[in-house]
């Protein structure tokens, strides 16, 4: 914490969210709009940070996203600004769908078609995104000490057993009930 | 009546709904359809909006509200909808955030992490699936063009997500 980092005003912060709810067309890129905006473009957290703030927000209930924006937004700007980001974020989509909904041409080959290149684009980046989450799991509470081999192999275990339970199709809540208490056990036991 | 009615249904989805609007669309279903808010066909469309439109998915239920009551069953679903998760996040920030510096807490932490790359890379996998349809050459094509430029180039995520849009209109135009 000695390196001083620049913190975000208000007005930054909403210009992130409004720049991502208004732009951040296929789905699975939005997690990685946001570590570019905070952490690669301008460092207003570090990548481990960013993974604490993501644990918290994927696993507490409530979509995803916004979980995420109202996260980040209370720990770098506060409560004020926070809400704001979420209404930056939320009703962009909000307005267009609803305007949409007058108008629907969702079926034609010139909106369909940049779509999925954006949608595939997003899954793109969601892979390379997981993919600098690695390293993470081999931190230990104690920065100077990273994990012995045999931690990082039973986290890699864990996490192809969640992701391989949600694609053969088992219910998330059922996962999430036996995983957690699995991945406690196993990090205390460890 | 109707309108509180409206925002019961959407605040209790708001906050259950994980990941996104995918693991609460039985219950959306169920309260709104199966309830006579809206029709079949009225949901799809939603749905489908939803899932185009920037920012979170959870805009198909704006729509909703818009169908069902006007402006006003709009704005009360959007706050039904958001208003859950951002005060939880709040209550999970002054918890978490004084609590984290403890050891204990911060390895609560590090155990979780797997189990939540675990959810997004699934959400990853089961994306792609239905993200190529039945072009793969293309999908394939344009997943290699975006993952290159991202390794080898410093152009930002946003700018990639465009570089794949252009690139399957062109792709597909020239195909």
């Amino acid at each position: 914490m000695s390196v001083p980092r620049p913190v975000p005003s208000v007005a930054d912060w909403l210009r992130v969210n409004l720049t991502i709810g208004t732009l951040s067309f296929g789905s699975a890129s939005r997690i990685v709009l946001y570590e570019d905006a905070v952490v690669r473009e301008r460092g207003w957290l570090t990548d481990d940070e960013f993974a604490e703030v993501l644990t918290v927000a994927q696993l507490l209930p409530g979509p995803n996203l916004v979980n995420l924006s109202a996260y980040l937004g209370y720990r770098l700007v506060g409560v004020v600004g926070s809400v704001l980001g979420i209404l930056c974020l939320c009703l962009p989509g909000a307005a267009l769908a609803v305007a949409l909904s007058g108008v629907l041409a969702l079926d034609r080959p010139w909106v369909q078609a940049p779509l999925r290149g954006m949608a595939v684009a997003g899954i793109v980046l969601l892979l390379l995104f997981l993919w600098r989450r690695l390293p993470g799991l081999g931190n230990t509470a104690d920065p100077a000490t990273p994990a012995s081999t045999r931690v990082r192999v039973v986290r890699g275990v864990l996490l192809a057993g969640v992701a391989g339970a949600v694609l053969a199709g088992a219910s998330l809540f059922a996962i999430l009930a036996v995983a957690i208490p699995v991945g406690i056990v196993l990090e205390f036991a460890l | 009546m109707k309108l509180l009615g409206l925002f019961w249904i959407f605040f209790r989805v708001g906050l259950v709904s994980f990941g996104g609007v995918f693991s609460v669309l039985p219950e959306l279903q169920r309260a709104l359809v199966d309830g006579g808010l809206i029709t079949p066909e009225g949901f799809v469309q939603a749905f489908v909006l939803g899932q185009v439109v920037p920012g979170p998915n959870m805009a198909m239920c704006t729509v909703i509200g818009w169908h069902v009551a006007g402006p006003a069953g709009a704005l009360v679903a959007f706050l039904g909808i958001y208003s859950g998760p951002v005060a939880m996040m709040g209550a999970a920030y002054a918890v978490y955030h004084r609590w984290r510096a403890i050891t204990w807490v911060r390895r609560l932490e590090l155990a979780m992490r797997p189990v939540v790359l675990g959810l997004l890379a699934a959400s990853a996998a089961s994306l792609m699936w239905t993200a190529a349809g039945k072009q793969h050459v293309l999908a394939i094509g344009v997943a290699v063009l975006v993952g290159v430029l991202a390794a080898r180039t410093r152009l930002g995520a946003l700018s990639l997500l465009f570089v794949g849009a252009v690139a399957w209109s062109l792709g597909q135009a020239l195909l």
